[in-house]
């Protein structure tokens, strides 16, 4: 024996004293949780009936958390949800305000009858010898009005069996908290939190489909908008260039032989016509598609972009890894462009930064200036269209613009 | 002769080239709009011989232009409308004619290149002629249903039609189809008869006869 035998028992004594320190903090603990549980299961079913069975439900999340956490290593259920997270389930929350309470009636009223019974027998010698006049007898007073008759001669047996009753009270008072706490928490867990994850998980499904169409939609609405869009552009601008145009030959034509003058100056006419028609041209193209994004990748494109704005801006953009893909380039182009065009019509902004910034699978996209203010979805300006060009690559747009400035448009992109 | 015209389009670049074109040859412009609304009220107070209208104007930018020349004509019945559009759809077509008083023209813009052609247009419309746009005829042709009366046509007699449809008079229809002008009488009068329409005067026989093709 490597171990002196005084060591050993020292050993055990912290041992076992460890042991009953922890059980009785356990049992002290739930015995609380189950003692107050009337008065909770009474208060969630008032709040129930006032319509607010999720006010009743958190609560008794909140009490079963913390019942885990202050018994922690000995509460056996699964583990994993914490209860902050409200479940769906309103139906669940008010069908357990209903149910806990016969089982609460039965819970607590078994704990304090063992407690008191526990406390009472234990006791027993100790109030036996500060009352001397009930010396004797046959009666185990264990309280007012509560008595257990015992067939038992000597005083000495009296106190010997009430003591050893007292201790086999006290000793099973942990099990017997442990199977009411079992039945009643145990109730929370199955419909405040397993049911509830169920739900949680269909709804989560649900809404992850829900919003897996509503991104095709808004792909769908986006790419619709955008043609529109390019059609009129086309109505307004080249088409009707090129009507006028031949308007202007078919004169020149017309008069070819009669009038010099009018033909010369028809002529003149539909060469300006003709270049106004390229420029609008260029000028649709660059919106479609615009070429510097195309060859030289979204950096160099809103580079430009800001070169080309009337207001002063400041680009704080490193360099890319990598081309992006070319969906996300060219949002994110057009978030630029509609942001400075903005800027440059509404803003009355005398400085604006871009910001460019690629990391952990999102291109961060931003657009500030120090003008007026006041910038909203609804109001036009053509960022709803950009609203829903971003949903439609799962992006998001986040507009700040106080009255009085400043605005801030971030647009945050997925790209791996 | 000399027509006194109203020139609806949004567009002031056209606006503008029309106008000189017009007013180059000898009309008069009496009004330049550039919307539905204006085209009504200036249709109202000037009764011009004949006005020319953009389908597309503000505030829809739809087909504005052709409802606000529905509603004059409502208000001013058989009021000439030329109406010119960026491109041409035979219902478009079918919604002018259907009150049936004719002097409408349907053409696509284009065609104002093509000067002659288009004043000669002008001028027809504005003596209650019906012109239409030979792409609205051609639309017409391919998308021809062969039932009901106009299935009774033949192929020569649904020629007829197509280039009466596109408005041109029984001589230039002679030249075109190189028959006399006799033939084409006799064959106009059988379309006529096989649609059952009535012998009326003849201008209002040939809006029906492009009508009931345009139906069909």
């Amino acid at each position: 024996m490597a171990e002196s035998f005084p060591a050993v028992v020292r050993g055990w004594w912290r041992l076992g004293a460890g042991f009953l320190f922890r059980v009785g903090r356990r049992t002290l603990v739930e015995s609380l949780y189950l003692l107050t549980a009337p008065v909770t299961a009474l208060a969630g079913l008032l709040l129930m009936l006032g319509g607010k069975a999720r006010w009743s439900a958190d609560l008794e999340r909140w009490r079963i958390a913390r019942l885990r956490a202050l018994t922690a290593g000995t509460w056996t259920a699964s583990p994993g949800n914490t209860g902050t997270v409200p479940g769906p389930g309103l139906w669940l929350d008010a069908g357990h305000a209903v149910a806990v309470l016969p089982v609460v009636l039965v819970t607590s009223a078994v704990t304090a009858l063992w407690w008191f019974a526990g406390v009472a027998t234990i006791t027993f010698p100790l109030r036996n010898q500060l009352t001397p006049g009930s010396e004797g007898s046959q009666i185990l007073y264990l309280g007012s009005g509560t008595t257990v008759s015992l067939v038992l001669g000597s005083p000495g047996l009296h106190v010997a069996f009430a003591i050893a009753l007292g201790l086999l009270l006290l000793f099973t008072l942990p099990l017997v908290t442990r199977v009411c706490v079992a039945a009643q928490a145990g109730l929370g867990q199955v419909l405040l939190w397993d049911a509830s994850v169920l739900l949680r998980r269909i709804r989560g499904l649900e809404y992850e489909r829900d919003s897996a169409r509503a991104q095709t939609v808004a792909a769908v609405t986006a790419e619709a908008a955008a043609l529109r869009r390019l059609e009129r552009d086309i109505h307004d601008g080249p088409q009707q260039r090129l009507v006028r145009l031949a308007m202007e030959l078919g004169r020149a034509q017309h008069h070819f032989d009669s009038k010099p003058e009018a033909v010369r100056e028809a002529l003149a006419d539909a060469i300006v016509q003709a270049q106004e028609a390229l420029e609008e041209l260029r000028a649709l193209s660059r919106g479609i598609a615009p070429p510097v994004l195309t060859d030289r990748g979204l950096r160099e494109a809103v580079t430009a972009l800001a070169a080309r704005c009337t207001v002063p801006v400041e680009l704080e953009a490193g360099p890319l890894d990598r081309r992006l893909d070319a969906a996300v380039e060219t949002a994110a182009y057009f978030v630029v462009a509609e942001a400075l065009t903005n800027v440059a019509k509404h803003s009355g902004a005398r400085r604006c930064a871009i910001g460019l910034r690629h990391g952990g699978g999102t291109l961060r996209v931003w657009v500030t200036d120090d003008g007026a203010g006041g910038a909203a979805l609804d109001k036009g300006h053509g960022l709803r269209g950009l609203d829903d060009r971003l949903h439609a690559i799962g992006g998001r747009l986040r507009i700040t613009s106080p009255d009085g400035g400043p605005t801030t448009i971030t647009a945050e992109l997925p790209c791996r | 002769m000399p027509l006194r015209v109203v020139v609806a389009d949004d567009s002031v670049l056209l606006r503008e080239g029309l106008v000189r074109l017009l007013a180059e040859d000898g009309h008069q412009v009496v009004a330049a709009v550039g919307d539905g609304p204006a085209l009504v009220e200036a249709v109202l107070r000037h009764r011009p011989d004949v006005s020319v209208v953009d389908v597309r104007m503000p505030p829809t930018h739809t087909d504005e232009g052709l409802r606000a020349a529905i509603t004059a004509r409502a208000h001013l019945p058989g009021a000439p409308m030329l109406v010119l559009s960026q491109y041409v759809e035979a219902s478009y077509a079918g919604d002018l004619l259907a009150d049936g008083s004719g002097a409408v023209g349907y053409l696509l813009k284009d065609r104002v290149a093509r000067v002659a052609e288009f004043l000669d247009a002008l001028a027809r419309v504005a003596r209650g002629g019906t012109v239409l746009d030979p792409q609205v005829v051609a639309q017409l042709l391919a998308g021809q249903r062969r039932d009901g009366a106009l299935g009774t046509l033949t192929a020569r007699e649904r020629e007829l039609l197509a280039l009466m449809a596109e408005g041109h008079s029984n001589t230039a229809i002679a030249r075109r189809l190189v028959l006399s002008a006799s033939a084409v009488e006799k064959h106009i009068g059988n379309v006529f008869a096989k649609l059952g329409l009535p012998p009326d005067d003849a201008q209002h026989r040939r809006v029906l006869a492009v009508l009931a093709y345009l139906r069909a």
